[in-house]
């Protein structure tokens, strides 16, 4: 999460933002900023993440710079090759709606009108938004929401997947993977009545269960970044 | 109208094919009129569990190209009266019938048939989607192993979302020693993850490999507990609410007891 009061804020503002939004990933990148200052700052965001990210699409916002589809290619290459990152859209503020990079695939896409902005423009404590799934979660089945946390009413069953920026919560058994804090917020926890997961990510940190251990409780268990490392406990309310 | 099933379990070798065959029997033998397709394209081989290979003349892909009425295709049963095989081609590929097809010839079998029983092939491809297609509901054969449990499991899913919401569980080949021993995953294991209702339990049996090999369904053998679960796998698609009774580890008196006395 990003911290600090407002002026601190807007003199250090970072160079890049990976933020969830409604219609996917988005990087924000300052518009200010040199394409060399750029790459480190994506390298330096993306080294928590490691390819946590792969298959996700992500839309590239530049605000007013201009962007050469040499600096694009290049961009794009950066993301595909080392976080397996897609580039979908580029969110610019000129009203030129022109496709951009056509061989790359890629579109051009203007800026969302300021107010709708304002309301999409959150994930923070407090404005960010909960997910509720009404159903199991079966093998092969995955589920992203990258706005905020996921609430599961039913299992995650082994096979299954659950990626949520925030926190996750099964009101059932977790058998699969889940990945709470996926775009690097490590104060996420996982919570579920049944952990007996597959494997568990919050942030940048992995775990999975000791090998053999055949445990049956029935008591909710919380997961939680403690030090460097996930750690599992009895769940007694935060 | 009648129903039709579709028999499936992601995984291979689990014993869809046997299981079409033995239920398929059961029913016919319980006065159902029973039709039970192939739908393995390109590896057929319900005709031969059910012995029939050598009366296959046409297939399903015969009358889908509309070579041969549906009538002529369809192969009487050498021992049950109302029971018919619709074979699958053995030249063609998954990908020659499409899945529009499938459900016109499912629907015009179960005009004509209490229960039509369709053997998917493994896999969650093509073949899989034909064999669903024209299916109103499922049984989901799986056997007491991690990796069958976790690929009926991805079947499930995906028969839900073709809005195939009408599922039983078929556990085949459960082993009680292995349970016992902590081997072998066990029913309630398996419901746990599944979460769908249970129809039945077929213990292992060696004479199950024999009958398939001699093309003679072992629900015909009347002192088969193997055959006998599948005749109670029958009467529960018909409604009849019968107890699914938990297979004890053998021991010489208890397999005594089980021949002298009609369990449970």
């Amino acid at each position: 999460m990003i911290d600090g009061g407002t002026e601190v804020k807007n003199m250090l503002r970072p160079v890049v933002e990976l933020k969830g939004y409604r219609d996917g990933l988005r990087l924000i990148i300052d518009p200010e900023a040199s394409m060399d200052r750029i790459q480190l700052a994506i390298v330096d965001r993306m080294a928590n993440l490691g390819n946590s990210l792969a298959g996700m699409g992500l839309n590239i916002d530049i605000g007013d710079r201009s962007l050469s589809d040499e600096e694009l290619t290049h961009l794009s290459n950066l993301l595909h090759k080392n976080y397996g990152l897609d580039i979908k859209r580029v969110i610019r503020e000129s009203d030129d709606q022109t496709p951009i990079a056509e061989d790359l695939r890629i579109i051009g896409a203007p800026a969302l009108h300021q107010e709708e902005h304002a309301i999409d423009n959150q994930f923070s404590p407090e404005h960010e938004e909960t997910l509720f799934l009404r159903n199991t979660l079966r093998s092969g089945q995955v589920e992203r929401f990258l706005e905020g946390n996921i609430v599961i009413l039913g299992d995650v069953n082994p096979g299954a997947e659950v990626t949520a920026a925030g926190d996750i919560i099964v009101l059932g058994a977790l058998r699969g993977v889940a990945h709470a804090g996926a775009l690097g917020n490590t104060s996420s926890v996982i919570i579920a009545l049944n952990l007996l997961p597959t494997q568990l990510r919050i942030g940048r940190f992995i775990t999975r269960p000791p090998a053999g251990g055949k445990r049956k409780r029935r008591q909710a268990e919380v997961a939680r970044v403690n030090g460097e490392s996930i750690t599992v406990e009895e769940f007694n309310g935060l | 109208m009648g129903r039709a099933i579709v028999i499936t379990s992601g995984k291979g070798g689990v014993g869809k094919s046997t299981s079409t065959a033995n239920l398929g029997t059961a029913l016919a033998m319980l006065g159902r009129a029973v039709v039970v397709v192939d739908a393995d394209v390109g590896l057929r081989n319900l005709d031969i569990i059910m012995g029939l290979e050598s009366r296959v003349v046409y297939t399903s892909m015969d009358v889908i190209e509309g070579t041969c009425d549906i009538e002529k295709a369809l192969v009487k049963d050498r021992r049950v009266e109302n029971l018919r095989l619709l074979a699958a081609s053995q030249k063609n590929n998954k990908t020659d019938i499409q899945a529009k097809q499938m459900k016109e010839l499912c629907l015009e079998l179960k005009d004509m048939f209490d229960y039509v029983l369709i053997d998917s092939p493994a896999g969650i491809e093509q073949g899989f989607q034909n064999a669903s297609v024209g299916a109103d509901e499922a049984l989901i054969v799986t056997t007491p192993e991690v990796a069958a449990v976790r690929d009926a499991d991805r079947i499930i899913g995906l028969l839900q979302s073709m809005e195939i919401n009408d599922m039983n569980l078929v556990i085949n080949r459960l082993s009680p020693n292995m349970v016992k021993a902590g081997d072998m995953m066990n029913q309630q294991d398996i419901i746990d993850i599944l979460s769908i209702k249970l129809i039945g339990v077929i213990p292992e049996d060696q004479e199950m490999v024999v009958s398939t090999n001699r093309g003679l369904p072992l629900t015909h053998d009347r002192r088969s507990i193997a055959g006998d679960s599948f005749k109670r796998i029958a009467r529960r698609l018909e409604g009849e609410e019968l107890p699914i009774p938990t297979f004890k580890p053998e021991s010489w008196f208890g397999s005594l007891f089980d021949k002298l006395f009609n369990w449970g």
